[in-house]
């Protein structure tokens, strides 16, 4: 060829080359994702943890609880069952799971709302952290609380944490929480679906009042679950302090306050089991008897809320089945009473903590001699009445004086701290774990024992670790399984010894 | 313009020259006409000639003098009416003398295959001039050249090429040459097209490649032609999504070497440019989530088999390594049709197709007991004879009565409301499931033209289908139009174009999946024996239209029919896959090519959900656009020279430029304010929009060199270095080189006589893998629509690529003139630096960290036998058997790991990645045995409690696979088929677990009349053993033996055999369609899937499911029934 090619073979080369390197700079820029932002206000993390947090408790009463506490039984039952006293370790792994996961954003909020300055979403931050953790600790004992949720920081395998070193660490964070909520203060930067705090009213933030009287009325529980600690933890003058100044120290006085997620039934926020098939959610359970019979007894409005009727001889009642039954039983479907369809929709179904609770709460205090302000009689029945109200049901005339719910104010401090349990526990209908927890603090109320329970098994007193820990994390867990001296459910946890 | 031939026949001339008989003339002149019908009568020639030589004999020819031979005649001729001839063994071809071309004289002859019968469509090339021309239907060709020495080339698909060296053309005459193609089983110098569209001479490559021919894939069609491969490659594995009219397919070549099994598929690449197999789920995983999969395809899916030419499968990274990183699990290379040049004009082809659809295989239903949990009676509703026993009662359990014809209060198909007033007899619907499916019709009809001139050439193809599949109203339309182009501007420069354009729309998608608005959930729960599907049709309560469903019997899934006319998931779609290319030769030595292609598509899809259904209760309306991008451009100079003759090489540079974009935006109106109105805006609350954007760019440079010497030793050598976005800044460039070399045994000893051809070859690549986009900082993830959350993964700002290194070696020996073939292939492929997510504890804040880390080893064996048992004239077989076997196993994890869970189906089946173990062994719980292995059975009689400990039940991935393709030409017909199978493999049938547990198989039978004792032993307090005694009823044994947790009951081996592909050919003998004025005229019929040989219990073994966008073998999620196909298919040449 007559034309010299090399130059032009050389230039081409150059250019390429030349190109290559030039766009391999902006490869950074083209690989920031324009999705997902790198930094985030508290605002758009607070609502979806608080329904997170909340559709894994109640699902934890429906799952966990409520087999276990005799609320329902399942249908047919050829091994195992929680209603027969086997607490496999896999039985509330997605409440371990669910909750640590949260506890991550939670533990972020915290930091973000520092930098900002945003005292309210710190306080808020605290709240849920020692809901979550008081949940966690009392349902498994022992857990990483110290070192957890700090993977960003090198920590892939967290150390335990013993309860009795937790529990005065949730108080304190609970006792910063009260004195950071600003009520002159709206949420800068929203996203609070429990109580709305994001805007004032006039000058005042009706919702970060309603967060204070939260944060307390936790505190009044968790003083109270580890009452028998108190010669460990000065239990009784910190119970003393909060009733004693109720400016400082609010607590409910009023079911306005409960603390409830009120599903709004809108994208994404829907009530959890708004579209759960018929098979997972009415027709594999059943109410029991010890449920539902005493409802029957007391003719409690709540069943109507609450239970299916099934047609009997002609006439539509509400039926229940035995727990803990022999293998060979099995319930023919809808023949008895289950969840009510009114259930999968009610938007107040997302309870962390109601003012039925505290009344109840300050009912035991007050037999215990606790200055409330009031009798352990009168708390009992402002407990009944406002669980009435919670949900929506009118107290029916001449409740309070039926035989088997007038409160016996002169029978043995035992008998009426028994009364009063049994109502908590109708109470604590759908409120994660407490009637286990309350049962196992005081015994109450009296579950009987069905006859498909096979002597060697005992009433749990804890769950089990997730099995997958033995795989990821199998040092701190050996080490925590021997400071705990096991890892049954015989097992008790510290506030229980 | 349309040639017509016209053979004008006469009688055999038996003097040896005709062109030396003597011919008498009386006249003075005569017309061109008359001349010739004096050579047919006085010399008894055969004449003929086309219509542009008719338009010349009317032309007078001077007759010179009374007594001349036919070749002076033919001479006058030539000179009076511009008309000459070639002779071809004493028959006269007529042709025009071209004006402009009176120098160049004429290579003509006629072409035959062994048999002596005139072979079409051959192409014809004079290799010094780059001037091509195709046989006619009669085998005749024609090309001018100046005078000179030439070397032709002719070829044809499964015929050897020819080389006929040094043709003389002497100025003024034309030079006949007949050509006698010999056919091969495997044609010795096969032109594969290899990475980077690059045409080479299969024996120079060092490592496995395999053509697959257009008829292997338009001679049994399906709507995926992807299905189309399976059992014609060695090495080649597809499973399917059994998930709707496309089915979506995985392609993997040579087992699975990265732990991200969306990694292991194959890369696929029409006409240079890489086309993206990304699958844009909706939905959800396919076990009961809010929303299950629709199965819309991909842009692989949507390539039309009528415009692929060919596909090259290359297996290994040796042979993709000029790939880089996207290539790592090997690549199909596909060749779609371009203009053919045709010196006689335009060649126009017509394909129609029709086919219809069955379904291959059921389950083993049972038809002698109807609903219920009980077989004491039956009633629907509560009645005198009991309360209810169906509907809810029995929740689509057949455990009910047998059917002996006795009498119960059934439903009432006549009444509003179902009850009945009256007992009916108990008999069984035996089609209560089929009846439900339609015949699947598809109708293909394709015409394309194609032509071309020494300059350039052209085809444009139009090919429209139509799908009605199995399930009413349901299908596909797809339109499809390829247009190629190719034009020399100059001497030097040549550019050229292909692109091809897709709409593919469909009015309804099924939904895919287990869950209760999916049809394969319904045929399992919503219906039981006794049950007319029919009864399900009017699907809404009288007066709730758009309301209120109806559900007869189960109440959990929905009504199929609402579901089939109800829930529509639509789709349009538009893309364009293409590419423009310019060629410049500097000099002969010197090349420089250019290309930039794309992979373009931009689809709207949507799903309408109604009212009352049960995921849904105030129904839904989802809209997506999906828009996807894909650029390539690529520069490559290359440079061919010889220091010798022996020693000729070439060396080749150049860079490419990628980037994809991908735009998802996608809106949902999850609960609607008016019923039965789907449109975004009657959303009840506010819409929600869901976007999702990304985008990602490779740069690479790559330089090839190829050194051979004495034609018999091949060398070799590539390196590409990439630059990929995804990856940390300093650690995103990473070079990769491959070696491969060929040796021909043949032709470097002296072999004994049988071998007629003797290759070895070696190879070793290294092939790197980047990783999806945005891994490497901290981003906080969506969630809810508007809020976000921590990430589960904890981000890897050090990422490395993966890093696959194979050796490959290989031995091609041919037989016997190559009448008897093999082709062996061994392999060994090291994949590490795994991009893994690996678990970690979640109360670490992360549930999972990306690191690079693992090593997978995968080793292998290949082998393809061709044979050519008989070739006579009147009957040919030829036959291929290809077996593969592949082996991959886990060498390493991430320290401290040992186990990797790769994919999961809830809690009850999972696939892992286990240190010593092999890729794809399935976990899951079975049965506690006792040491000697019997089953432990709890005091209740039903299996006592499963083994809590995880072990393996099966893999997920065959142990050896195999093909038998068949082939035999008798005359005019011709037949095949092709029989493939596997040997293991397992698969988790979700389907048969659901049959089992409700009594709707065979297999429930026995113990159905007084029960079961299950056959094992009961624990003692002492702890021996007892044999079990208790009896259980049928349905409650049967419910926990098969229930969904017990992996060991729910795997099944997946190995089948299957009539894959039968096909009867008859093409019109060539004087017929002559007469017809056609060039070629093929009927066929063909029939695919016919047969299957298995024990898996559900529809298909070859089975995946889909989840969102990825497809996961091993896991058979209820799955539709795989299509039967019998098909017509015609094909007219013009």
């Amino acid at each position: 060829m007559k034309f010299n090619i090399i130059p032009k073979v050389a230039a081409i080369l150059i250019v390429t080359t030349a190109l290559l390197a030039s766009c391999a700079k902006n490869f950074e820029d083209l690989n920031t994702d324009p999705n997902r932002p790198k930094e985030v206000t508290p605002g758009v993390m607070l609502g979806q943890m608080q329904y997170k947090f909340v559709i894994r408790s109640i699902d934890g009463s429906r799952r966990f609880t409520h087999e276990l506490m005799q609320v329902t039984a399942p249908r047919s039952s050829v091994n195992g069952g929680i209603h027969r006293y086997v607490i496999t370790p896999s039985s509330n792994d997605f409440l371990w799971t669910g909750f640590y996961t949260s506890l991550t954003d939670v533990q972020d909020m915290y930091a973000i709302a520092s930098k900002l300055n945003e005292s309210n979403y710190m306080a808020i931050s605290l709240i849920y952290k020692s809901w979550a953790y008081s949940i966690l600790t009392d349902a498994f004992g022992d857990l990483p609380y110290s070192q957890s949720t700090q993977a960003s920081g090198g920590i892939l395998k967290p150390a335990f944490d013993q309860q009795k070193d937790i529990y005065p660490q949730i108080l304190k964070d609970l006792a910063t929480a009260n004195t950071l909520l600003n009520n002159t203060k709206a949420l800068t930067y929203g996203g609070d679906f429990l109580y709305n705090a994001n805007t004032l009213t006039g000058s005042t933030n009706e919702g970060i009042n309603r967060w204070k009287k939260f944060c307390n009325s936790l505190r009044l529980r968790l003083l109270l679950r580890i009452s028998k600690r108190s010669g460990e933890v000065d239990v009784n003058s910190e119970i003393n302090t909060i009733l004693a100044d109720p400016v400082k120290n609010p607590v409910f006085t009023a079911t306005t306050d409960d603390a409830i997620f009120k599903f709004p039934g809108t994208f994404p926020y829907f009530n959890p089991y708004y579209n759960a098939r018929l098979s997972d959610w009415r027709q594999g359970d059943y109410y029991t008897k010890f449920f539902i019979n005493k409802m029957n007894t007391d003719e409690d409005p709540r069943r109507a809320v609450w239970a299916t009727q099934v047609a009997v001889n002609g006439a539509n009642v509400y039926q229940g089945i035995d727990s803990g039954y022999p293998s060979s039983t099995e319930y023919v479907v809808d023949k008895n009473s289950s969840y009510s369809d009114g259930l999968k929709t009610l938007p107040q179904l997302g309870i962390m903590m109601t003012y039925a609770e505290v009344e109840f709460i300050k009912a035991e205090l007050a037999l215990k001699g606790f200055a409330t302000g009031n009798s352990p009689q009168k708390h009992y029945e402002n407990g009944i009445s406002a669980s009435m109200s919670q949900w929506g049901v009118a107290l029916p005339t001449g409740y309070l004086q039926k035989a088997g719910v007038a409160y016996n104010a002169t029978a043995s401090a035992d008998a009426q701290l028994q009364q009063i349990m049994l109502q908590k526990y109708y109470a604590f209908y759908f409120v994660d774990y407490q009637s286990w927890f309350e049962k196992r603090r005081t015994g109450y109320p009296v579950l009987p024992r069905g006859t498909g329970i096979p002597d060697g098994n005992q009433f749990p007193f804890r769950c089990p670790y997730p099995v997958y820990l033995q795989s990821l994390n199998p040092d701190n867990l050996a080490k925590a399984v021997t400071t705990m001296g096991g890892d049954n459910s015989n097992v008790k946890v510290w506030w229980d010894k | 313009m349309v040639i017509v031939l016209l053979t004008v026949h006469t009688l055999t001339a038996t003097a040896a020259q005709v062109l030396d008989q003597n011919l008498h003339m009386q006249a003075s002149q005569y017309t061109g006409q008359q001349i010739i019908e004096i050579i047919k009568k006085q010399a008894n020639a055969q004449v003929s000639y086309d219509e542009s030589v008719n338009g010349r004999l009317g032309r007078t020819v001077v007759v010179r003098k009374k007594n001349a031979t036919v070749k002076e005649v033919l001479g006058w001729l030539k000179a009076d009416a511009g008309v000459t001839y070639n002779n071809q063994s004493n028959y006269l071809v007529l042709t025009t003398v071209q004006v402009g071309n009176a120098q160049d004289s004429k290579i003509t002859g006629k072409v035959t295959d062994e048999t002596g019968q005139p072979l079409p469509g051959v192409t014809v090339r004079i290799t010094e001039l780059n001037r091509a021309t195709i046989s006619s239907a009669d085998g005749s060709f024609s090309i001018s050249a100046a005078p000179g020495n030439y070397t032709v080339d002719a070829s044809y698909v499964s015929f050897e090429t020819q080389h006929l060296p040094s043709i003389k053309v002497k100025a003024g005459e034309n030079t006949v040459l007949n050509i006698g193609m010999k056919g091969a089983t495997k044609s010795l110098n096969e032109v594969l097209v290899t990475a980077l569209g690059i045409k080479r001479e299969e024996k120079s490559l060092g490592y496995s490649a395999q053509n697959i021919g257009s008829k292997s894939i338009e001679d049994a069609k399906t709507n995926n032609w992807v299905s189309s491969l399976a059992g014609k490659v060695a090495g080649l594995n597809i499973v399917s999504t059994g998930s709707g009219p496309v089915s979506s397919s995985r392609i993997t070549l040579r087992g699975e070497s990265s732990l991200n099994l969306d990694n292991n598929q194959a890369l696929i690449v029409i006409d240079g440019i890489p086309v993206s197999n990304r699958i844009t789920g909706t939905g959800y995983k396919a076990h009961l989530a809010a929303d299950s999969p629709v199965d819309f395809g991909s842009d692989v899916s949507d390539i039309n088999p009528d415009d692929i030419e060919k596909v090259t499968v290359l297996k290994g990274p040796a042979a993709t390594a000029l790939y880089g990183s996207r290539a790592a699990g090997g690549a199909l290379i596909i060749t779609t049709k371009s203009g053919q040049r045709n010196d006689k004009g335009l060649g126009i082809t017509y394909n129609g197709n029709l086919s219809f659809d069955g379904v291959m295989k059921w389950p083993d239903y049972q038809f002698e007991y109807g609903e219920g949990r009980t077989d004491k009676y039956y009633s629907y509703g509560d009645s005198p004879d009991g309360v209810n026993t169906a509907a809810a009662a029995a929740q689509g359990r057949a455990f009910g009565p047998k059917f002996n014809g006795q009498m119960y209060y059934q439903y009432n198909p006549n009444s509003p409301d179902g009850k009945p007033t009256e007992r009916t007899p108990w008999v069984a619907h035996k089609d209560y499931i089929s009846k439900f499916f339609n015949t699947g019709i598809t109708r293909t009809n394709n015409i394309s033209i194609e032509g071309g001139n020494e300059n350039g050439s052209g085809r444009l193809s139009v090919t429209h289908l139509k799908n009605d599949w199995l399930v009413a109203n349901t299908g596909f339309e797809r339109l499809s139009v390829a247009l190629s182009a190719n034009q020399k501007i100059s001497d030097k420069l040549k550019i050229s174009g292909k692109a091809n354009y897709t709409n593919k729309r469909s009015d309804n998608l099924p939904l895919s999946g287990y869950n209760n608005q999916t049809i394969m959930y319904f045929m399992i729960l919503g219906t039981t024996p006794n049950v007319d599907i029919d009864w399900f049709k009017p699907y809404w309560q009288p007066g709730q239209v758009n309301i209120q469903q109806r559900l007869p019997f189960n109440p959990g899934p929905d009504n199929v029919y609402l579901q089939t006319y109800e829930m529509l998931n639509k789709i349009n779609k538009n893309g364009v896959i293409g590419n423009v290319m310019a060629n410049y030769t500097f000099n002969p030595k010197l090349e420089l090519m250019l290309r930039s292609g794309v992979d373009l598509s931009n689809e709207f899809r949507s799903q309408q959900r109604p009212y009352s259904m049960t995921k849904y209760p105030k129904g839904s309306y989802r809209e997506q656009n999906v828009f996807n991008f894909e650029s390539n451009t690529d520069l490559l100079l290359s440079y061919k020279d010889k220091v010798s003759d022996k020693i000729k090489f070439s060396v080749s540079g150049g860079g490419n430029l990628m980037k994809q974009t991908y735009n998802f935006a996608g809106i949902y109106a999850d609960q609607l304010a008016q019923p039965g109105i789907y449109q975004i805006s009657n959303s009840l609350d506010q819409a929600v929009a869901d976007p999702n954007k990304s985008e990602k760019a490779i740069h690479s440079i790559y330089a090839f060199g190829q050194l051979s010497y004495h034609d018999y030793a091949y060398l070799d050598v590539t390196g590409r270095n990439d630059w990929s976005s995804t990856l940390p800044y300093g650690n995103n460039s990473f070079f990769y080189p491959s070696v491969s070399t060929s040796f021909i045994l043949s032709d470097i000893f002296t072999l004994p006589k049988a071998v007629s051809f003797a290759k070895v070859r070696f190879s070793w690549a290294q092939v790197g893998n980047d990783t999806r986009p945005y891994q490497t900082a901290k981003y906080y993830d969506r969630i809810y629509s508007n809020s976000f959350t921590n990430p589960t993964t904890l981000f890897n700002a050090n990422l490395k690529p993966e890093i696959t290194s194979s050796f490959e070696t290989g031995l091609d020996m041919r037989f016997f003139q190559s009448r008897l073939g093999i082709d062996l292939a061994l392999y060994t492929n090291n994949s590490r630096n795994q991009i893994l997510a690996i678990p970690l504890d979640p109360i670490s804040g992360y549930s999972s960290a990306l690191l690079n880390a693992g090593l997978i080893n995968s080793r292998g064996i290949e082998l393809q036998l061709t044979g050519k048992p008989f070739n006579n004239p009147q009957f040919k077989w030829n036959t291929i058997v290809n077996f593969s076997s592949n082996r991959s196993y886990v060498r390493e994890l991430a320290q401290g790991i040992t186990n990797q869970v790769i994919y999961n189906h809830d809690t009850n089946v999972s696939i892992e990645a286990r240190v010593g173990g092999r890729m794809g062994d399935m976990y899951g719980r079975g049965f506690q045995r006792t040491p000697d292995g019997q089953i432990i059975y709890a005091s209740t009689g039903v299996p006592a409690e499963l083994d809590p400990t995880l072990k393996v039940f099966g893999n997920a991935f065959p142990d050896w696979k195999a093909g038998l393709q068949n082939e035999f030409t008798i005359k005019n017909f011709r037949v095949s088929f092709l029989i493939d199978g596997q040997k293991g493999g397992s698969v988790f049938s979700q389907t048969s677990h659901k049959l089992n547990t409700l009594g709707k198989t065979k297999v429930t039978l026995p113990g159905r009349d007084g029960g079961i004792v299950g056959d094992g032993v009961v624990i003692q307090p002492d702890g021996s053993y007892k044999p079990n005694t208790v009896n259980v009823p049928a349905s409650k044994y049967y419910d926990e033996y098969y229930k969904i947790t017990n992996a060991e009951m729910n795997i099944y081996d997946a190995s089948f055999i299957k009539l894959r592909e039968a096909r009867i050919d008859f093409s019109l003998p060539a004087k017929m369609i002559t007469k017809l004025h056609l060039k070629q005229v093929m009927l066929g019929v063909y029939g695919r899937n016919l047969l299957i040989i298995t024990n898996f219990p559900a529809f298909d073994p070859e089975a995946a499911n889909l989840n969102n966008g990825t497809i996961t073998p091993g896991v058979e999620i209820t799955q539709f029934p795989t299509e039967r196909t019998f098909g017509l298919n015609l094909t007219l040449k013009l």
